[in-house]
């Protein structure tokens, strides 16, 4: 979704909402994601999950979030972040579910060669993808613009 | 594979959310009903809103007894929805993932 598209659908969800009502959204945050490779004592950074758009995404959708804010829609109550982890036990399972969930994943050959060289230690128990999920509680504010202010 | 069994994301939703009793949730961009599986029960009534068909119908085929008269799939985008509907509906907007 386009950075305007965003817009809109936030302003659309304005209108669904009960006057004092509120929209929690969660979206991947600014750091780009991380492999790492679990073994009894720790675990071993491998390489990062790059994309094919380099994440433009995820910095649209803070300025969406930012704009309605701005256009007086919403007032933002709360915001933060917690880490999402994924667990496989092998790098080929994650990586059928990255192709199955999430379809601009670039997975480098230098990550491939890392992991290949970590799983090849003893002790290798999985790898795990953790990302940095920002989450937002916005109110909606009942005197916001009409929607014909809303581009 | 096992995604986020340490249940980082429930907890923050729940943090945020607080109690969700009574209350009528919009999730937007509800996917194959992964999120909406851990929250649902404490809800009224939630309206989950998908634009992929495949995946509506493996929410709705994998859906809980216990959750199918609390959770409604609806197979359309935000903005198709909006057009049919009246407005001031929800208590509760979700977007997880989906701007």
């Amino acid at each position: 979704m386009a950075a305007e598209g965003m817009v809109h659908a936030l302003s659309l969800i304005h209108e669904l909402l009960k006057p004092g009502g509120f929209l929690i959204d969660l979206h991947p945050g600014k750091e780009k994601p991380e492999f790492s490779v679990l073994f009894p004592d720790g675990s071993r950074f491998v390489g990062h999950l790059e994309e094919t758009d380099d994440f433009v995404e995820y910095a649209q959708a803070q300025s969406a979030l930012e704009r309605v804010v701005s256009d007086g829609l919403y007032r933002l109550e709360h915001a933060g972040e917690f880490p999402f982890v994924s667990h496989a036990a092998r790098f080929a399972e994650m990586e059928a579910f990255l192709a199955e969930n999430w379809k601009d994943a670039v997975l480098t050959s230098a990550l491939r060669a890392e992991a290949a060289a970590a799983f090849r230690l003893p002790g290798a128990q999985e790898i795990q993808l953790v990302e940095r999920v920002a989450i937002a509680r916005l109110r909606r504010v009942d005197q916001g613009a009409p929607k014909s202010m809303v581009k | 594979m096992r995604t986020d069994p340490e249940e980082n994301e429930i907890h923050a939703l729940r943090t945020l959310a607080g109690p969700l009793a009574g209350k009528r949730v919009l999730e937007v961009g509800s996917g194959d009903g992964r999120l909406t599986w851990r929250y649902a029960a404490e809800a009224g009534h939630v309206t989950a809103l998908e634009p992929e068909a495949e995946r509506v119908e493996r929410a709705r085929r994998d859906c809980p007894a216990a959750l199918q008269p609390i959770v409604e799939f609806v197979n359309l985008g935000i903005e198709e929805y909006a057009a049919s509907v009246h407005t001031d509906r929800f208590d509760l907007a979700i977007l997880a993932w989906s701007l």
